[in-house]
């Protein structure tokens, strides 16, 4: 991949599945299997925050941890500015580790808890020799200030942070092997608002200075819509709408889209809650419903989305969805 | 701006009380580890502060009751029965130690692997564990001592492979508990290796539950040794050891019971501190513990 045109995207998604399997029940084991991710496709481009909303369980945790190789996809292929991810031996993978990285949801799980932050951060450096020695506190202070936290707090544990500062930490820890891309995992909604809005800030400070890529998974369309230029919308492991952002949310096509918007809180007391549109349970990735996964609960089902899956298509430059209402 | 408002809010204690005042709270793990290091000195100071040569016989002396000279009375052989308890501290406390720290070490690495790895590698471990759990643990050092023989490397490797399999077990929960924590994935996400991960973040953070399983297994390991040394595949005599002297006492229990009553006391008194240290630090490191 030599000759690839300059403009070409960081990161391409191409068909990317993946299964979880689970054997259940007594005295007969069945094999459950959970389609945790369809057929997915996605491209980010340098310096771009691409949202991916959904309900819990829809896989967008699962993508990010497929992308990043922290679970091994069953099909499809991701690539890192051309290079394979999926097919990366350890030589190549150990490179692109230092390209990718991830921040995490729950900011007490993510940091080890025995571990002072001088060593949460100044160990990756250590390992990937990008600083030996004394260079190492100087690089951990500097990506301390990079995330507002003051160098003494290099010396402390994380049980000594509040959840917003963990947070911090978790980010620069992120930054400390100068990454290109970070998936980052529900990053705020761990926290409280008033704090979340400060993270959200940082984030886009470090995308603009870093020149930096994000992936930024929610379920907050409010906070998506904030800080993304792009969004994929995902339903029970399929994307279902993509689109930039405002339009996405100011023309939502996707009935599903549409239901998100009606349901997220809007902060103004005068406007009533809308949940008119549909109600009902997301049904079990266990058992996917046949056709558009989305049918039982769409208030527009017509015959054909019962039997055939609407496949993704393009209905104006840079929107795509997959429903039948637009074919 | 409401009157109470205005009012600084006093500082609230709010954080929860530290390991230490936990575990210093009841006091238990203070007497526990008072004992257990003064039992440990005994041990280790045995040449300097036993009254007598505990191998020394003494025909006339024998039988003799406790007296100034002989605290705790003398044998059949008019042996020093105070020196040959202190002196069988070193054998019960050494055979415990040693065999409780290799089964510490050797189940801890084993079971991070187990449960990192999982998969096959898991299965197959845990098989193995299983079957090891299934003796008894006295009847898996009997036979072992009666196949391989009595002597001290022995009866430390039969005692050594009783506790393997039990801290595989705890070390292979912790392992998998550790695992579904998001900073095993950063750490993965890093690039570290997994001998790394494992070793040093895995590890440290499991040890908490893997020190107090050793502290309540090495209670275990040192009566399995005196058991063994009562049945007569301890350490072989003429060496003191505390299972062997209550076992001679036995011969004279109704004429002189002070020749088992007095090692007996010593093995009951080890339990006990092993015990109230191992019940202290689960109680100083599992905060959800009541008050």
């Amino acid at each position: 991949m030599s000759a690839r045109p300059a403009a070409a995207p960081l990161l391409v998604v191409r068909d990317l599945a993946k299964t979880f399997k689970a054997k259940r029940g007594w005295p007969v084991p069945k094999t459950v299997s959970v389609r945790a991710i369809d057929r997915v496709s996605f491209t980010v481009e340098r310096g771009e925050a691409l949202g991916i909303v959904g309900e819990s369980g829809c896989g967008k945790s699962t993508v990010a941890r497929a992308c990043l190789r922290l679970i091994a996809p069953d099909a499809g292929e991701v690539r890192f500015d051309g290079l394979d991810v999926v097919a990366a031996g350890p030589t190549e993978l150990r490179g692109l580790r230092r390209r990718l990285q991830i921040v995490f949801q729950d900011p007490a799980s993510a940091l080890d808890p025995r571990q002072r932050i001088a060593d949460a951060l100044g160990e990756p450096i250590r390992v990937h020799g990008i600083a030996k020695g004394r260079e190492v506190e100087r690089a951990v202070e500097r990506l301390l200030d990079e995330v507002g936290l003051p160098p003494s707090a290099a010396r402390r544990y994380p049980h000594e942070f509040s959840g917003g500062q963990r947070q911090r930490i978790g980010i620069a820890r992120a930054l400390a092997l100068g990454p290109d891309l970070i998936f980052a995992d529900e990053p705020v909604s761990a926290l409280d608002v008033s704090v979340q809005a400060q993270i959200l800030v940082l984030l886009d400070q470090l995308r603009l200075r870093r020149r930096l890529a994000f992936v930024f998974i929610s379920h907050d369309l409010g906070v998506v819509r904030h800080f993304c230029q792009r969004v994929l919308v995902m339903y029970l492991g399929r994307i279902v709408e993509e689109g930039p952002v405002p339009a996405i949310f100011e023309e939502p096509l996707h009935p599903y889209t549409r239901l998100l918007k009606a349901s997220s809180p809007v902060p103004d007391p005068e406007q009533a809650v809308a949940m008119n549109l549909q109600e009902g349970e997301p049904p079990s990735p266990v058992n996917p419903p046949p056709g558009c996964h989305f049918h039982p609960r769409c208030p527009f089902v017509m015959e054909r989305c019962r039997v055939t899956a609407p496949p993704l298509t393009e209905v104006a430059p840079g929107r795509r969805v997959a429903c039948h209402l637009f074919e | 701006m409401s009157a109470a408002a205005a009012v600084a809010a006093p500082p609230v204690a709010i954080a929860a009380p530290s390991a230490w005042k936990r575990a210093t709270r009841s006091g238990g793990l203070a007497i526990g580890l008072v004992l257990v290091v003064a039992m440990a000195l005994i041990a280790l100071l045995a040449p300097w502060i036993s009254p007598y040569d505990p191998d020394a016989q003494d025909v006339i002396m024998k039988l003799e009751p406790p007296s100034a000279e002989h605290w705790f009375g003398t044998d059949a052989f008019g042996r020093d029965v105070l020196s040959r308890v202190i002196w069988g501290s070193r054998v019960s406390l050494f055979v415990g130690t040693v065999a409780t720290l290799a089964g510490v070490l050797i189940g801890t690495i084993i079971g991070i692997i187990s449960g990192y790895y999982g998969g096959i590698v898991d299965k197959l471990i845990t098989a193995a564990t299983d079957v090891l759990l299934s003796f008894p643990q006295l009847i898996m050092g009997l036979i072992l001592v009666a196949v391989l023989g009595p002597t001290l490397f022995n009866l430390i490797l039969a005692i050594t492979i009783t506790a393997v399999p039990a801290f595989i077990r705890v070390a292979r929960g912790s392992t998998l508990a550790m695992k579904e924590r998001d900073f095993i994935d950063a750490c993965r996400a890093l690039g570290f290796g997994d001998l790394r991960i494992m070793f040093l973040h895995v590890m440290p953070n499991i040890m908490d539950e893997v020190v107090v399983m050793g502290s309540l297994w090495l209670a275990a390991a040192i009566r399995t040794e005196s058991t063994l040394a009562f049945i007569g595949l301890g350490v072989p005599p003429p060496t003191a050891t505390w299972g062997g002297i209550i076992r001679e006492g036995f011969d004279n229990l109704l004429d002189a019971p002070w020749l088992s009553v007095f090692p007996s006391l010593a093995i009951l008194a080890v339990m006990i501190a092993l015990n109230l240290v191992g019940d202290g630090l689960r109680d100083a490191t599992d905060p959800r513990t009541p008050q």
